[in-house]
């Protein structure tokens, strides 16, 4: 059953469930955001996160989202939201459920300890900001720095089908520490998405050989092969098993949290369909003949073990607030293509610092001023064929202004420098608006 | 002469004083007899969703109070950010933000397991609980 189909059962289903119960306090809130991405440079010809030229500027950038959220009975929660977002190629607008769960407070004797149980689809809580990633109305940078909040693997970090465990204890004099663990798995588009593009690469190639000796010709023939593959489709992606957690550390310094957390997935798996066209040239002394070999293969990467870990600190002092993460991924698996099998194994580490000012100290309409600066860092290294490296660097500055409670506006410029495997140097400048209303 | 006239100045001072200053309120029915600084912090920060006998907490507060804000360590804005995370990750239902501290304590009476914070005069049949 398509995805919206499903949601126009759901959505209702849950909501009069939900309404039916006495005193649910149950509440709807929602938000839209439209914005526009302008870039220039090489590195947005092909704008990977977009998936689009960006260098003539887009309006492909947008996120609607409304959920229903009540407290039917003592102790349990439960809510949906459903969400459409368009980035470039990404999301169109298909609405999906972007989270929808129950939660239940797990009674304890214990005053300081707090233990809750969730079941459904669920924010993962990875890194600081990824839970919040879709609103814009919780920060003032417009996009999260790449190295930690990475949108090729956007589909991974946001949200998991499964179970989660949550547990707060409060340390007295040493703060307090919020524990979280989950197991499940996750769906994946596989028709559109950076995640299977990032599967695919390597598969729309051109390769020739020759020209070298064909013996069977007579002396001096000789023979060049031409073989194009392109990608056609891909026919499954599954995710066998997805699990994580996270440990933050709400310190005895007002503002000052540390926070650390884990993703780990098991056989992510894509099936698809390549073609593949042989063209065979045969030069002899006497002429040229040519034959083409058509194929239509099948392809199956799977990554066997996928990890992400990232910590960082957040400290708030006032109106001012530092943060800093640091990211590291790994992943190894194979891809056979027709005859062939590829080992694949990757490794990228990176971060980011940052500090966002809200001048809320001024007066009038100047309070609702921010102001946000940050500078990142990449390193990736990939170990397909021999190892090699790439770097990209960094850094964005923004400015958000609340207009109201409930309607900001915000722009962001963001400059980067990219070394890729070969050495050869790109640099990418990229301008974003966006506005976002919320109720 | 003088001496009762001081004595009495000083005490009409204090009158104002105390009945200027804010409280945290519950409902008249609450258990609750006292709390401390970071468990209040908690409960109106959304930490906390839940009184110990598993009772839903319901946040109501005064718009852009400055005492409120002393209070949680957080500006009106901060305030009204931290809750937009939980209310768009599914894990709080958002406060009740009102115009008045009448409002607020209007609410609070009539609401079992609300929480408020406002000017001690203006409690009304509410019940005040003492921060430790």
């Amino acid at each position: 059953m398509p995805i919206s189909r499903r949601l126009s059962v759901l959505v209702p289903l849950v909501a009069a469930t939900v309404a039916s119960a006495a005193d649910t306090s149950l509440q709807f809130h929602g938000f839209a955001s439209q914005g526009y991405i302008r870039s220039g440079g090489d590195k947005y010809e092909d704008n990977g996160a977009f998936g689009r030229d960006t260098n003539r500027g887009s309006f492909e950038f947008n996120e609607i989202a409304l959920n229903a959220l009540a407290n039917p009975v003592d102790r349990l929660r439960i809510g949906i939201q459903i969400i459409s977002y368009d980035l470039g190629k990404v999301g169109n607008n298909q609405p999906q459920l972007d989270w929808g769960f129950g939660e239940y407070q797990v009674p304890i004797a214990w005053e300081d300890l707090r233990v809750s149980f969730v079941a459904g689809r669920f924010k993962t809580g990875h890194a600081f900001y990824n839970d919040y990633r879709d609103l814009d109305m919780t920060r003032t940078a417009v996009f999260l720095p790449s190295p930690t909040y990475s949108a090729t693997f956007r589909d991974f970090f946001l949200a998991s089908n499964g179970g989660q465990l949550n547990a707060s204890l409060d340390l007295h004099a040493a703060g307090s520490v919020d524990v979280s663990g989950f197991i499940g798995t996750q769906n994946v588009d596989e028709s559109r998405g950076p995640l299977a593009d990032t599967f695919r690469q390597g598969l729309d190639q051109e390769v020739n050989v020759g020209p070298i000796p064909f013996i069977p010709g007579g002396p001096g023939a000789t023979m060049n092969l031409q073989v194009k593959t392109q990608f056609d489709r891909w026919d499954s992606f599954t995710i066998d098993r997805m699990s994580g957690g996270n440990l933050t550390w709400n310190t005895p310094l007002d503002g000052l949290r540390i926070k650390g957390s884990s993703l780990y997935a098991q056989h992510m798996r894509a099936v698809g369909k390549f073609n593949s066209i042989t063209k065979t040239t045969i030069t002899t002394p006497g002429g040229s003949t040519v034959s083409y070999q058509p194929a239509f293969e099948t392809v199956t990467t799977d990554i066997d073990k996928w990890f992400d870990i990232t910590a960082g600190v957040e400290y708030q002092i006032g109106d001012l607030t530092l943060a800093t993460e640091g990211t590291w991924q790994h992943f190894t698996g194979t891809s056979v293509a027709g005859t062939q099998t590829v080992e694949l194994t990757s490794r990228n580490a990176g971060g980011y610092v940052s500090a966002t000012y809200q001048l809320s100290s001024l007066p009038g309409a100047w309070s609702r001023l921010s102001v946000y600066g940050s500078g990142s860092y990449l390193r990736a290294s990939s170990l397909v064929d021999d190892e090699s490296f790439s770097y990209d660097r960094g850094g964005a500055v923004a400015l958000r202004y609340d207009v109201t409670d409930h309607f900001l506006v915000k722009g962001q410029f963001d400059r980067t420098r990219d070394t890729d495997t070969t050495g050869d140097t790109t640099y990418g400048s990229m301008f974003s608006l966006k506005t976002t209303f919320d109720f | 002469m003088h001496r009762v006239s001081f004595l009495c100045s000083l005490l009409l001072a204090f009158t104002t004083l105390a009945s200027a200053e804010d409280t945290v309120i519950v409902h008249p029915a609450s258990a609750v007899a006292g709390l401390g600084a970071d468990e209040v912090k908690d409960l109106f920060l959304g930490r906390k969703g839940n009184w110990p006998d598993g009772s839903k907490v319901t946040v109501a507060v005064v718009k852009d109070h400055e005492g409120f804000a002393a209070l949680v360590g957080k500006s009106s804005s901060q305030f009204v950010t931290g809750w937009k995370k939980l209310v768009f990750t599914g894990k709080g239902v958002m406060p009740e933000i009102l115009d008045s501290p009448e409002a607020v304590a209007a609410f609070v009476a009539k609401t079992p397991g609300a929480i408020g914070y406002v000017d001690a005069s203006k409690a009304g049949g509410c019940k005040p609980i003492a921060i430790k």
